[in-house]
């Protein structure tokens, strides 16, 4: 009887640390599980957005130019279709809304500026102040003062627009235009770091920007979510913002561990820039690589034996090139 | 008498500590297992029919199998959400007149009706000509949850007094399709 007694008073005193601990980890296996769902979905969602981003961008190569803004409001659309149906919220509008304030805000990567797409307030004409997803205005890819009078506009591709201070003028063309001017603009390498920084800095700016603002409008309205800014790795930067895109940030769906969900998904159609290739013409014979290639980059270059560029390896395979044994592309 | 009681408790106590706690603990992971074996299943299927624009009946059998290999019965739902752009006519009187605008509309399509192309009856199932196609801009998605209790919630159910009626597996995964490989 000893013993049992012994053993009922252990399980009691054990017991509720066992429950609690157990309770503990199951929220934290349950919150894992949700963040990698959620994870999926609005990775999911990004993904449909920049499909259908790369679709009609290229269903209106065919001529009908000049429908960027179509393309915007058709891949934030898809992007919220996407992630409503994964929620299997379509057609409930309070449910809908609920998700809609989960990604606070998107950004549009477009050729030659990009868009927010954010929630804001505004009063409509009857004096009520609605808080939905708005369009911002185009801001523009502008990089630092070169040369103390050159402020320059960038595009994704190789278009520039170059302000000099001195006298006023505004003048476009390609980067190579300005190589006199601007001697960073001599060599494609400068040129890209130049860009992919002013690109990035411009689209920092911009969402810092509106995180104050949204932060203010939350406080004012007496929301306790308070936007973060996101650590975006350098890699997914790079990645995201070399080509039309969409950019995804998603906050506040609920998890059970009272720690907060965060999470950016980026989508990147590729459009404009697609993975170069090469060809040259190496000791009588025909090879193609990619432009990262280091025998590329150290020997062909400097010698420029031939070289040629093709869209694709197929395309390089067909006139004869073959695959350069340094790089295998 | 009161020592015969303390005997009884000891014993209930005994049995739930030996016995169905630790019962409970495998087949929770055996749960476990069976949901990321359901979530990894889901996602293959899902995506593969999004990237080749349909779905023939020896996918939806082998991924069918496949998740029910682990033992539990489910519940599966497919949903395809057909997605149409139209024009926008407004009506006044009884003409129609064109807005210039377009509109998406989406349709949902009962799973039945999937499963009516895939498995017709009366008609060996031959993967090519029972092909559901979907088209590119289309959304797909499959929702598994299972059937009944799984062990580990009646066993639960058993020890804490209550009834479960949520399911304890449940995966919905899906988007856009991507492709027309037909």
């Amino acid at each position: 009887m000893k013993l049992t007694s012994l053993a009922v008073l252990f399980t009691v005193i054990v017991f509720p640390f066992l429950t609690l601990t157990r309770n503990q980890m199951k929220m934290i296996k349950e919150d894992a599980r949700l963040g990698a769902y959620y994870d999926s979905v609005i990775d999911n969602a990004v993904q449909d957005a920049a499909f259908v981003i790369s679709r009609s961008v290229k269903d209106f190569s065919y001529g009908r130019k000049g429908d960027a803004l179509a393309v915007k409001d058709l891949a934030v659309q898809t992007f919220f279709d996407s992630l409503y149906y994964a929620f299997n919220v379509y057609g409930n509008p309070a449910s809908m809304a609920r998700v809609r304030a989960c990604v606070p805000v998107l950004i549009f990567i477009g050729e030659d500026g990009f868009y927010l797409y954010a929630i804001n307030s505004y009063s409509d004409e009857d004096n009520n102040t609605v808080m939905e997803h708005c369009w911002f205005p185009k801001k523009h890819y502008i990089g630092e003062l070169l040369q103390d009078r050159y402020s320059v506009r960038y595009t994704l591709g190789d278009q520039v627009y170059v302000y000099d201070r001195t006298n006023s003028e505004l003048t476009k063309g390609e980067y190579t235009d300005f190589k006199d001017k601007i001697p960073f603009f001599a060599d494609r390498d400068n040129f890209e770091i130049l860009r992919d920084s002013a690109v990035r800095q411009s689209v920092e700016k911009e969402f810092a920007l509106y995180i104050e603002k949204y932060n203010s409008l939350c406080h004012k309205s007496s929301f306790a979510l308070e936007l973060q800014f996101p650590a975006v790795d350098e890699e997914d930067w790079k990645r995201t913002l070399s080509d039309v895109g969409l950019l995804a940030f998603a906050q506040g769906f609920p998890v059970l561990h009272g720690q907060k969900y965060e999470h950016y998904a980026l989508g990147c159609a590729r459009v404009i820039r697609k993975a170069p290739i090469v060809g040259y013409k190496y000791a009588g014979q025909l090879y193609y690589c990619r432009t990262g290639c280091e025998f590329y980059r150290d020997t062909v270059r400097e010698n420029t034996w031939d070289i040629i560029y093709f869209n694709a390896p197929e395309e390089a395979a067909q006139k004869g090139y073959f695959p350069c044994t340094y790089c295998r592309p | 008498m009161e020592n015969s009681w303390w005997k009884v408790f000891a014993l209930l106590l005994c049995a739930l500590l030996l016995f169905l706690a630790p019962l409970l603990n495998i087949l929770e992971r055996q749960d476990d297992i069976a949901y990321n074996v359901v979530l990894a299943e889901c996602n293959r299927f899902v995506d593969a029919c999004r990237d080749t624009g349909y779905i023939t009946p020896n996918m939806y059998r082998e991924f069918v199998d496949r998740i029910n290999s682990t033992g539990n019965t489910y519940e599966i739902r497919l949903i395809h959400i057909d997605r149409a752009v139209v024009p926008v006519y407004i009506q006044t009187g009884g003409e129609l007149t064109f807005t210039g605008e377009y509109e998406v509309t989406h349709i949902t399509i009962d799973e039945n009706v999937i499963l009516d192309t895939l498995f017709p009856e009366g008609n060996a199932s031959d993967d090519e000509t029972n092909r559901y196609e979907l088209k590119m801009g289309d959304f797909l998605f499959v929702e598994v949850k299972n059937r009944g209790k799984t062990m580990t919630t009646a066993i639960r159910d058993m020890i804490l007094f209550s009834d479960t009626r949520t399911p304890s597996i449940f995966v919905r995964a899906g988007g856009m399709v991507r492709n027309e490989a037909y």
